[in-house]
């Protein structure tokens, strides 16, 4: 088995389209965690829309250095993901200087957690080859997803995310847990 | 406020009425109240001016709500015309396409 970690493009269909099915089976996997955040910010229906128009422009302005990855075993794709860097903390007010930086994981099949494992622990060993000595990675609260089964990868929780302050203001539920991961 | 959505094409011929009866539609379906008031397709870009008629400007973020919104209009535009969303600007702004086009005509009148 071998695995491989390449860029997303874009403009080209098939990393769109991956791209799309990778977010909306997060979001579809969060809606079973959490059922009062389905549709609470977005409605789940237009879950591919925002995933692709938010994905673009990120991508093209390279807000909060943001970049996008998927990750393939044997040359089939089985998460995409993004690394970003945190300008702001939990309640979205600016910090001194950026942090860690912060992976967003969209496993192509939330359920397959041996393959999702193993394709984490590629990235995190990836970071480490960066040379990044801990990463934040984001989990839908509730079921944190093979957090437990990284044993040997210390982590411990950091903050919910959007912070308190910042769903009071907009009446909107908790969307992820952030964990930190060290990466020895 | 009015903005404008820009998107990169691949060279194709689009049809603006088409997609300005697109954007229509689909506003019709969101929560918030949207006209689209043109479609323009440049060498290179496509801009798409919207109009938001309750809505005042806010600070450039990329973490209010209403912005969302854009980011779904702007995502289905993409899927179903096969072009490439890059950003969306407050017409009138210094990156603002439409506000370039319309100033550099009027200057040389």
């Amino acid at each position: 088995m071998s695995l491989e970690i390449k860029p997303l493009n874009f403009n080209d269909k098939f990393d769109r389209d991956l791209y799309i099915y990778c977010v909306r089976n997060w979001h579809q996997a969060i809606a079973e965690a959490v059922p009062e955040y389905a549709d609470a910010v977005i409605p789940m229906k237009h879950v591919d829309a925002l995933a692709i128009g938010e994905a673009m422009r990120f991508d093209h302005l390279k807000l909060v250095n943001v970049s996008f990855y998927q990750i393939l075993k044997d040359g089939i794709p089985m998460a995409c993901f993004i690394l970003r860097s945190a300008s702001q903390d939990e309640n979205l007010k600016p910090l001194s200087s950026p942090i860690y930086p912060i992976i967003a994981f969209y496993p192509a099949e939330p359920n397959a957690i041996l393959d999702n494992v193993s394709a984490l622990t590629h990235v995190f060993g990836w970071l480490r080859g960066k040379g990044f000595k801990k990463a934040w990675f984001r989990a839908p609260p509730g079921k944190a997803w093979f957090l437990d089964k990284l044993a040997n990868i210390p982590n411990k929780k950091v903050c919910e995310y959007p912070g308190a302050e910042y769903r009071q203001r907009h009446g909107i539920p908790r969307a992820w847990d952030v964990y930190e991961v060290q990466l020895p | 406020m009015k903005v404008e959505f820009i998107f990169r094409h691949k060279g194709q011929k689009l049809n603006v009425a088409e997609i300005q009866a697109y954007v229509n539609q689909k506003l019709s379906e969101f929560p918030i109240k949207g006209n689209c008031e043109s479609v323009t397709q440049m060498s290179k870009w496509l801009a798409i001016l919207v109009d938001f008629p309750e809505l005042k400007a806010h600070p450039r973020s990329y973490h209010e709500p209403i912005e969302l919104w854009w980011e779904v209009l702007a995502g289905y535009i993409a899927l179903q015309f096969d072009i490439r969303f890059l950003h969306w600007e407050a017409h009138g702004e210094t990156r603002s396409l439409i506000y370039h086009m319309e100033w550099e005509r009027k200057r040389y009148m």
